[in-house]
C-alpha cells in the first residue's frame, strides 16, 4: 500500500493526478457519508431543505411504483400524452 | 444543537476521542445503556456543510477505530441535546449493539468498476432507438453484461468479507459498484484480490478505495438505511 | 487506519479519468446537498420536477427490464413499451435542452433506491 500522496506517486502529472485522486476520492466519501451511517430521526438541517423534501416525496412516490408496478403502460403513457 | 459522530461500545479511550470535530469544537462522549455516543457541541447550530467538514467528521470517527467497534453516524446527525442523545442510545440500545457486534474488527472497502472503451467490449453507452424492443433489450443486454461482470468480480471478493453490498449501473458505464466489510487483517489480500481482477479482466478498469468506517453496514440491510 | 492520513485509493489508479467521469455525474447530486455555493443550488422547479419524472422513467424502464428478464412480457408488449419509453426519453431530452438542464442535474442519487433489482 503506497503512503504516498498521488502527486508524488506521478511526479510528471503531478497536480492532474492529485486532482482526479481527490475528486474521486471526494465522492467515495460524500456517497458514504450522505447515503451510509445510523441515520438518527432528529433534526437533519445541513442539506438544502428543498432537496430533503424531493428525497422524501420521492421515497413516497417509489413505494407507490413498487406496489403499482403491475401495467406500466397507463402511467407511462400518460405521462408522455400530458408531457 | 448536538452533533453526533459515531456510536461505540463504552467509552473510548483519551486518546481515541482525544481532537476535533466539525467547526473545530472539541468531541466528547454522552453514555447510556453501556454504548456511548461521540458528540461534539454546538449552541449556535451548524453552517453550510462543505468538504472541510466532512472530512472533520470522517477523520473523528477512523480516529475511533483504534479502540474498537465503532457505528459512524450518517453526515450531518443533529440532535436537541444531551438527553435526546442518551434516549437515542436507550431506544435502540439492541440495533446498536447488534450493529457493533456486527462491524467489530472490520473496516469498509469500496469497489467499483467502469467498463473501458478500447477494452473489446461494445460501446455501452448508445442506445438502440430503432424499435421499442431493440430500445428495451438493449437496457436488457446492458443489465446482462453488468450483472455478468459483477459476479466476476465479487466470487472471489466475497471470500475475503464478510458482507456486501452492490449497485449495479448507478451509470451506464459504471456496472458495478460495491462496498465489502472486510477484516481489518484481510485488507492486504483483498487489495492484492483486485488488483489481479483488475489485471485478468481486459474489458473494465476496477478501482478499490478505503479503508472507511463502516458506512454502508451501519443498518442491518439495504432496506433498513 | 490513522497511519494513512491522505489517499484512500488502493488500487485503480492507472485509469482514473475514467472513474473520474463516471463518478462525476453520481457526485453531483451528492454535492449538491452539502455545497452552500448559490451557483450550484437547484435551477428552481424544472430541476426539480425534471429530477422526479427521470427518476420514475428510470424506475418504470427498470421494471420493464425486470419482467422482459422475467418472462413475464409478450413480444407485443415489449414493442410497445419500448415505443412508449423511447418517446418518454426523446420527451426528457427535449426538456433537459429546454431548461439547460444536464444529467447530473437531475440526478438524486437515492442509495439503496439507486438499485432495486
Amino acid at each position: 500500500m503506497s503512503e504516498q500522496p498521488a502527486s508524488a506517486r506521478y511526479p510528471a502529472q503531478g497536480g492532474r493526478r492529485a486532482r482526479l485522486d481527490r475528486d474521486v476520492t471526494l465522492i467515495e466519501l460524500l456517497d458514504r457519508l450522505l447515503q451510509g451511517g445510523v441515520v438518527i430521526q432528529g433534526d437533519i438541517t445541513l442539506a438544502a431543505a428543498d432537496i430533503d423534501l424531493v428525497d422524501v416525496s420521492l421515497r413516497l412516490v417509489v413505494g407507490a411504483v413498487d406496489s403499482v408496478g403491475r401495467d406500466l403502460r397507463g402511467p407511462v403513457r400518460a405521462a408522455v400524452e400530458a408531457g | 444543537m448536538i452533533y453526533v459522530y459515531a456510536v461505540t461500545e463504552g467509552v473510548p479511550s483519551p486518546a481515541a476521542r482525544d481532537g476535533v470535530g466539525l467547526a473545530a469544537q472539541e468531541l466528547r462522549v454522552v453514555a447510556a445503556s453501556g454504548l456511548a455516543a461521540v458528540v461534539s457541541d454546538h449552541p449556535g447550530g451548524l453552517t453550510s456543510p462543505s468538504e472541510t467538514e466532512l472530512w472533520a467528521h470522517e477523520r473523528a470517527v477512523e480516529r475511533l477505530m483504534a479502540d474498537g467497534a465503532v457505528l459512524p453516524m450518517r453526515f450531518g446527525s443533529l440532535l436537541p441535546d444531551e438527553d435526546a442523545v442518551r434516549a437515542l442510545l436507550n431506544t435502540r440500545r439492541a440495533e446498536l449493539t447488534t450493529g457493533l457486534a456486527r462491524v467489530a474488527g472490520a473496516i469498509e472497502l469500496g469497489v467499483r468498476a467502469v467498463w473501458r472503451s478500447d477494452g473489446g467490449e461494445p460501446e455501452q453507452a448508445p442506445e438502440d432507438r430503432t424499435s421499442g424492443s431493440g430500445y428495451l433489450q438493449a437496457l436488457v443486454g446492458q443489465r446482462r453484461r453488468a450483472r455478468a461482470l459483477a459476479e466476476r468480480i465479487d466470487t472471489p471478493l466475497a471470500r475475503l468479507a464478510r458482507d456486501s453490498r452492490h449497485r449495479l449501473l448507478l451509470t451506464a458505464n459504471l456496472p458495478l459498484s460495491g462496498a465489502y466489510l472486510v477484516d481489518r487483517e484481510r485488507l492486504d489480500a483483498f487489495r492484492t484480490e483486485v488488483v489481479a481482477l483488475d489485471e485478468q479482466i481486459s474489458q473494465a478498469e476496477i478501482m478499490c478505495t478505503g479503508p472507511w468506517p463502516p458506512y454502508s453496514f451501519a443498518a442491518a440491510s439495504p432496506e433498513a438505511a | 487506519m490513522s497511519e494513512r492520513l491522505g489517499g484512500k485509493l488502493l488500487a485503480g489508479s492507472r485509469n482514473l479519468e475514467l472513474f473520474g467521469s463516471e463518478l462525476d455525474r453520481i457526485g453531483a447530486g451528492l454535492s449538491r446537498r452539502v455545497t452552500a455555493d448559490p451557483e450550484r443550488l437547484e435551477k428552481g422547479l424544472a430541476q426539480l420536477v425534471l429530477t422526479v419524472v427521470e427518476l420514475l422513467r428510470q424506475l418504470m424502464e427498470r421494471q420493464a427490464v425486470h419482467r422482459i428478464e422475467g418472462g413475464t412480457l409478450s413480444a407485443e408488449e415489449v414493442e410497445r413499451l419500448g415505443q412508449t419509453f423511447m418517446a418518454l426519453a426523446q420527451r426528457m431530452d427535449e426538456l433537459k435542452v429546454e431548461f439547460g438542464l444536464e444529467d447530473e442535474d437531475l440526478n438524486l442519487n437515492l442509495g439503496p433506491l439507486g438499485d432495486l433489482m
